[in-house]
């Protein structure tokens, strides 16, 4: 979409989206980029409220001399700087001064981070700059000290480094030359036209990701799409794949396919096939990357797609919204996407040669954290369907959760622990009580101010080990008020809710303080709808109270480990 | 192709409306900034990154500076469509 295409965004209804206000701060014009950003969060069904500093007023604003704090309060910051700004800036230093600019520069940018997180915002983006030679120096330039451009790469690597050990700050980069001079010279904006809509892009992506709604599944077509070639029709040995033919194109799409695996997407296959035939291909082809143990949930028949994409949503117990269609066939694409309106397919253009460069270009998986519990994802989705086949063996239920084994760990919220339920509170959507999405330094300043505790559950049973799925924050006030309580999807019906419940209590019992809840329901945690009421708790005036006695404590079948 | 002066005038009245989101927009040579309610600076950039887009034209920044009125971008496209 062009910049003129997404203005025109901005006449249409954003009133159902959910809101978030972002305050805009640079010492370039920012006009432009408030209309793209807010025109391409329709795309991103985001209601995007902008503050929109003066320019130049960054420092003043973060110190409290604007508006940037009035109510109601930015959640997030995105922190411009201008090229030629800051260029100039270079030019007026001293020579002998130069080798240290970056180095100043990052203890600005540090310190502008700090108040802003003091002042409660958790979420700043910012840019790298594209490395354009000033060539005062020519190629010499790299290895002069002094020189911009020098100075520009260490600026780069530093706010790299500040991003990986803040969870506040996330950064995109601009195109390359997004620099439009004419349009600096007579408007101070800094962006071109043809490159605001990517810049917008790039900052609603991560934005997004910050807020929770994240991608967390690849649905792949076989035949034309993995590999070149109709395996029922061509067979085997003469698929494309390897040498053959445009062979290495696909193997390194598949390549590409398995390192999303690796840090946690989940890959389905979803194809008109007999089974068998499909799985062959999984199973002796040489030059296969993917193998049947790098996908979580294998689809081949004659059914709509539509209908079998439902299954594995059901399987995986992960929405459709969160689901990536890829297939080479345009019918087929459009067939998912009438019937299913909330999965992502992209239309992938008609030679395969293009396509990683096209799905790498969408950046479709953006993501705000990466935790240990990413890169072992695939297996626990395994797991759990052999738990599922298991269940059908058994008798009654509770004979099936004896038969699990579950041992669980309770674990306290600490730096090892953090992350992961900082990362559990930003994508949980089904068992998430009141859908708080505190960030990990939110959580973290919670817990020290001694008005929260908290918890983590880390469940393990004979099939597997599930690690940290589960976690509770409670505000002590007058109550013990539930702030936060989700749990993962991959856990529900095996009892883990009521020994979070049972461990509320006796937290309830210590500090001599009833528990008080709150649901606030969304489109997705339908699922806890009857919970409260199921698990003992009284509506009072909105809200659930339950009083912190033994009695009330539920039976489960989870033996303690720690 | 050869553009008349009122086919430019009309083809931007009809850009005028679809960049400011304004039907009622009624463009005369004459026509300046003040006389249509959202011709704003701001406005006035996108117009003519609209107008250099629709012609597969650039503006110099000297041009950009120099245009008071809807008349004196008209002959500016005219005279770069006829070169």
């Amino acid at each position: 979409m062009d910049f003129l295409a997404i203005k025109r965004n901005l006449r249409k209804d954003y009133s159902s989206f959910k809101h978030f206000k972002l305050g805009l701060l640079s010492d370039a014009a920012t006009q432009f980029l408030a209309i793209a950003l807010r025109g391409v969060a329709f795309e991103h069904q985001i209601d995007l409220e902008i503050y929109e500093a003066n320019i130049g007023s960054t420092w003043p604003e973060i110190n409290g001399h604007g508006g940037l704090y009035r109510s109601p309060k930015p959640q997030g910051v995105c922190l411009c700087h201008s090229y030629p700004v800051i260029k100039n800036k270079f030019y007026k230093t001293e020579f002998d001064g130069r080798k240290n600019f970056a180095d100043d520069f990052l203890i600005d940018f540090k310190k502008r981070l700090e108040i802003l997180s003091e002042n409660g915002i958790s979420y700043v983006f910012s840019h790298l700059f594209s490395i354009q030679m000033d060539e005062v120096f020519g190629n010499l330039g790299f290895q002069i000290q002094n020189s911009f451009a020098f100075q520009l790469q260490k600026i780069n690597l530093g706010l790299m480094e500040l991003a990986a050990e803040s969870q506040n700050l996330s950064l995109i980069s601009y195109p390359p030359s997004y620099f439009d001079p004419k349009l600096y010279y007579t408007s101070q904006a800094d962006i071109s036209f043809e490159a605001l809509p990517k810049v917008a892009h790039s900052i609603m992506q991560t934005l997004v990701a910050k807020m929770g709604v994240v991608k967390k599944c690849v649905v792949l077509d076989l035949d034309n799409t993995i590999w070149g070639g109709i395996v029922g029709d061509d067979g085997l040995e003469n698929l494309e794949l390897g040498q053959l033919g445009r062979g290495k194109v696909f193997v390194d799409l598949q390549l590409w396919l398995r390192e999303l695996k690796n840090r946690g997407i989940l890959l389905a296959v979803c194809s008109k096939n007999e089974e068998k035939t499909a799985k062959e291909v999984f199973l002796s082809h040489p030059e296969m990357v993917l193998k049947l143990d790098d996908l979580a949930v294998f689809v081949a028949n004659w059914c709509p797609k539509s209908e079998n994409i439902k299954f594995i949503s059901g399987q995986l117990n992960i929405g459709i919204d969160s689901m990536v269609f890829l297939d080479d066939n345009e019918a087929e694409r459009e067939q998912v996407k009438t019937s299913l309106l909330e999965i992502l397919v992209p239309n992938l253009p008609n030679d395969p040669v293009e396509w990683l460069s096209f799905l790498q270009d969408l950046n479709l998986f953006e993501t705000s954290s990466v935790s240990d519990e990413d890169f072992t994802r695939t297996q626990k989705y395994q797991q759990e369907a052999n738990r599922k086949q298991a269940s059908h063996a058994h008798q009654s239920l509770e004979e099936y959760l004896r038969n699990l084994e579950m041992k669980a760990k309770v674990l306290p919220i600490d730096s090892f622990t953090l992350p992961r339920v900082a990362q559990l509170l930003q994508r949980t959507n089904q068992f998430n009580l009141r859908t708080i999405r505190h960030s990990e330094t939110e959580i973290k300043s919670m817990i020290d101010s001694g008005n929260y505790i908290g918890f983590a559950l880390s469940l393990q049973d004979k099939f597997g080990d599930e690690g940290i799925v589960s976690a509770v924050l409670l505000n002590i006030n007058e109550y013990l008020f539930i702030d936060s309580w989700v749990m993962s999807c991959r856990v529900f019906e095996r009892g883990l809710e009521k020994m979070a419940l049972n461990l509320m209590i006796e937290e309830g019992i210590k500090l001599q303080k009833n528990l008080k809840a709150e649901f606030l329901p969304t489109s997705k945690n339908q699922y806890l709808k009857n919970l409260l009421p199921s698990l003992g708790f009284e509506e009072k005036a909105g809200f659930f109270e339950l009083k912190s006695e033994a009695k009330y404590f539920k039976e489960h079948f989870i033996f303690r480990n720690n | 192709m050869k553009f008349t002066n009122d086919q430019i005038l009309s083809d931007l009245e009809i850009l005028f409306q679809d960049v400011l989101d304004d039907n009622s927009i009624r463009l005369k040579e004459s026509t300046t900034a003040n006389d249509v309610a959202d011709w704003d600076s701001v406005n006035h950039l996108v117009l003519l990154h609209a107008i250099e887009q629709k012609y597969s034209l650039k503006f110099s920044l000297d041009e950009m500076i120099s245009f008071g009125k809807v008349g004196d971008i008209v002959a500016c496209i005219a005279l770069k469509l006829s070169n």
